[in-house]
């Protein structure tokens, strides 16, 4: 009966795109990364294997997370889509409009607002609720990688829980500059047992792991690995007794909106090299300043 | 089997296969990530023995990819019917082979032969979806770790016995994952969940 | 002021109306058509579809046409249409001794059986310009036989098998794996990493076959064997219970002899690399064939010492789509992170400069 039954070969009915399934993927391989996405769950931190399939957008431009999207998104989601925290940055309007067209979902800038949201390289600084899911785009989804660049190696490292080549690399850092010079892709422990790439977020956001009410799921398209964060897990930055972690700090504060707590960019003003600086989440900066002045349209 | 024969046992599986299909999916993974709370799971009609969560599960999770072992009690030739035409999942006597096993309390006596990963692969391990007549009225049992604030406290009406199986076969990241489901909802038991006994970590 | 990327939406579209105007050309020189492209390109079809991993020579030509000839953007473009077909099985391993063959060369015999048949190739060409191309008009085709054709002969390396001189090769009855469902998992097995080199890149496979010629990973190979012709496809659905063609592909295979002089309880004898490719593809045929037999050096317990015999390395860096990804995404923004890198490089500049200054001053004291 193989081939006839619908779980072997079901295409979507009534899908937006003609041609294509309801968020571009086929059932059947939904259902394998949703499987690997319970397996996540199961198992905080562990990077699960997938059959990571091509999708039309290049490797290294979010695969791992739109595949992840796609296989989590239903009709009643609404879904935000940043990259640097911003929600008109060029490959966030790109995959955003891929899920309006593929999937036909509603889409918002405004973090309170979704229920799911795909991001690359921050975490909102408007803390998330547990009704949202945060899907990360990953690059290199093992911590370990830029040490051992066998994964025969880093998977037996994994096994044992042996993580003395990273204390061991941290701690070399001290010793030669007096810091841990990671500064994003900032590597921590998961429920005190798997050491856990958080993908490249600056380390300013790494404290937002940690207990978070959102489920945090992580694809790396290209690695064809997935992992997961469940709500409420301890999540704990790497760092040495004399050592301990901090995130960055700015002496200045948002030329937009005043804010000194969120993180900031740098922009260069003019050929002298004169300095602004702005908030990275575009949302957050234009929620604080609502109140100010009227809310402009993004993507223009 | 023939043709015939197999057509005569046949029900409707999901109306819509491909939202119902992730609205369930959805149900599962928040109940897995949030262990001991109820989600509804109502996409799916009964079918035979199967209460419409259970079987929701099924439609949601099982292809040709799964291998199956169903308990006794679901081994009816409509549910193999139903399984095969809907989900194309082979069915296994082995519970070695498993990917998936279908049970019902009696069951949980001997967890003993399900797969509980590797220490390398702990994802290719079993995930039981156990079948109970309700999800609560059993003793009040606390539950930690990941997905959980702080303690739950959860009365699944489950034996002992249950408790001391997944134990024996839990050695942290190999384990069983569970979800248990009764009528038209879930809850979820993530290997990842320690659960205390009278105040005493057991598991 | 000054706000990087921004107007994504409009931009998007302008930039893709630009690229459509690109790839067109000047509108007064006809469109070319796909039928066009796949009669008059056969070999860049051919890689499109091998790299691709669909045969379909029509969407090929179609992808190549739409990515303006970028061939990695076409393999691209038929990546992700295949992606989203149902699979329905595997077929039954390809009989390519039953192949109707157009070229078939052997460097090892000067004859055998069947014969040699050089058949279209570009071995012998003087690589002249040929203006005669250049010049408008029609060009009347070539006047040959067609119909120059070997009737399908055994292959070169199993009559060396027959004499027991060649590695026999244990067919198996495992399951067929299959790389674009399940992740690589390594140690891989044979058939896995010849799933990877089929679809590998042409140019990363030379080059790497390349290394071991010249002492990366030395294993001297003979070219057994290159045939290139169409072969039939079967399959044998489950509810048949027995097999029924699907129709002919064209392929090119190569096998490749190499010394082995034997050793850890193995006799001397020869041993084989193998390289197979959809349509006519004879250079990525000979570079997969030469990784594949390089990648064998664990089988045949030899020293691991050059890129090519190192199966983590060739395997996850010999996709094309993979690799132009990852270093194309190095274009988009990464400014949160940079700021990050900013202001660490900073604060340890300031650090070094504090003892420097220091010291400074202890001198001057």
């Amino acid at each position: 009966m193989n081939g006839l039954n619908p779980n072997a070969a079901s295409q979507a009915a009534g899908a937006l795109e003609s041609g294509y399934n309801f968020a571009y993927l086929d059932e059947q391989t939904k259902r394998m990364i949703r499987r690997g996405l319970l397996k996540a769950v199961a198992v905080p931190g562990y990077q699960v294997p997938f059959g990571g399939r091509e999708m039309p957008l290049p490797y290294g431009w979010g695969t791992g997370g739109m595949q992840l999207s796609a296989a989590i998104l239903g009709a009643d989601d609404v879904l935000k889509v940043i990259d640097q925290g911003a929600d008109d940055t060029t490959n966030a309007v790109s995959i955003r409009r891929f899920f309006a067209r593929t999937a036909g979902v509603a889409t918002t800038t405004r973090t309170p607002e979704a229920t799911v949201i795909q991001t690359r390289h921050r975490i909102p600084e408007t803390p998330l609720h547990g009704e949202q899911i945060l899907v990360f785009q990953v690059p290199i989804p093992e911590p370990l990688r830029f040490i051992e660049p066998s994964e025969t190696e880093t998977r037996t490292m994994h096994a044992l829980g042996d993580y003395g080549v990273m204390h061991v690399k941290l701690y070399e850092d001290i010793a030669t500059f007096g810091h841990i010079a990671t500064s994003y892709a900032y590597p921590v422990t998961v429920d005190e047992r798997y050491v856990m790439d958080p993908s490249p977020i600056p380390k300013f956001d790494n404290p937002k792991l940690h207990m978070s009410p959102a489920l945090m799921l992580f694809g790396a398209g290209r690695e064809k690995r997935l992992y997961a964060v469940p709500p409420f897990t301890e999540v704990v930055s790497l760092d040495f007794a004399d050592h301990p972690f901090a995130v960055q700090r700015w002496e200045e504060n948002c030329a937009f909106c005043g804010s000194h707590d969120s993180y900031l960019d740098e922009l260069i003003v003019d050929d002298a090299g004169s300095k602004r600086f702005v908030c990275s989440d575009t949302d957050y900066c234009m929620q604080r300043r609502e109140p100010f002045e009227p809310q402009q349209e993004v993507g223009q | 089997m023939t043709v015939e024969h197999v057509s005569h046992w046949l029900q409707p599986a999901f109306n819509d296969p491909v939202l119902d299909a992730q609205v369930s999916f959805r149900a599962a993974l928040k109940a897995l990530a949030e262990p001991g709370l109820v989600q509804g799971m109502d996409r799916a009609l009964a079918l035979d023995g199967l209460q419409p969560a259970t079987y929701a599960l099924c439609l949601a999770f099982l292809d040709a990819d799964t291998p199956l072992w169903l308990a006794p009690r679901f081994d009816t030739a409509a549910i193999r019917a139903n399984l095969a035409f809907h989900c194309g999942c082979p069915i296994v006597a082995e519970r070695e082979m498993a990917l998936f096993a279908l049970l019902d309390e009696p069951e949980l006596s001997d967890l003993s032969a399900f797969d509980n990963g590797s220490e390398r692969y702990p994802d290719q391990s079993c995930t039981l979806l156990i079948q109970l007549e309700a999800l609560d009225g059993g003793s009040l049992l606390r539950w930690r770790g990941p997905g959980i604030r702080d303690v739950r406290a959860v009365n699944l009406p489950l034996a002992a016995a249950f408790w001391q199986q997944r134990s024996a076969r839990s050695a942290f990241p190999r384990g069983l994952d569970a979800f248990f489901a009764a009528g038209q909802q879930v809850i979820g038991l993530p290997r990842s969940t320690r659960v205390l006994f009278n105040l005493e970590e057991a598991a | 002021m000054y706000v990087a990327v921004k107007g994504g939406e409009r931009a998007i579209d302008n930039a893709h109306l630009l690229l459509a105007k690109m790839r067109r050309g000047d509108t007064s020189i006809p469109e070319l058509t796909v039928e066009q492209v796949r009669q008059q390109m056969p070999l860049a079809v051919a890689r499109v579809m091998s790299e691709g991993s669909l045969y379909d020579s029509e969407l090929a030509a179609l992808a190549i046409k739409q990515a303006a000839g970028d061939l990695m953007e076409a393999i691209f473009l038929l990546r992700a249409y295949r992606t989203t077909l149902p699979r329905f099985g595997s077929s039954l391993p390809l009989d390519t001794t039953q192949m109707l063959l157009s070229r078939r060369i052997s460097a090892t015999f000067k004859d055998l059986p069947g014969g040699q048949l050089l058949g279209p190739t570009f071995d012998y060409t003087h690589r002249l310009l040929d203006f005669a191309l250049l010049a408008e008009g029609e060009h009347p085709g070539p006047q040959v036989d067609a119909t120059a054709q070997l009737e399908s002969c055994p292959r070169v390396l199993d009559l060396l098998a027959a004499e027991g001189l060649l590695a026999r090769e244990r067919p198996s009855a495992a399951e067929v794996p299959d790389m674009t469902r399940e992740p690589l998992d390594f140690p891989t097995s044979r058939a896995q990493r010849l799933q990877a080199l089929a679809r590998g890149d042409e140019g990363f496979l030379l080059a790497l076959g390349y290394s071991t010629q010249r002492g990366y990973g030395r294993n001297h190979p003979f070219a057994g064997e290159i045939r290139i012709g169409e072969v039939e496809v079967w399959i044998e659905p489950e509810e048949l219970g027995f097999a029924v063609p699907l129709g002919d592909i064209e392929i090119t295979e190569c096998e490749m002899v190499n010394q082995f002089v034997g050793g850890k309880g193995i006799e001397p004898q020869f041993t084989r690399g193998y390289g197979l490719a959809f349509g006519y593809a004879e250079r990525k045929a000979m570079g997969m064939a030469l990784v594949d037999r390089s990648l064998r050096a664990g089988e045949y317990a030899e020293e691991v010492e050059g890129p090519a015999q190192q199966e983590e390395f060739v395997l996850m860096h010999c996709d094309n789509v993979e690799a132009a990804g990852f270093v194309s995404h190095l274009k988009l923004p990464h400014y949160v992170d940079f700021q990050s890198e900013l202001e660490l490089i900073r604060k340890l500049r300031k650090q070094a400069e504090a003892p420097m200054q220091a010291a400074a001053q202890e001198n001057r004291a």
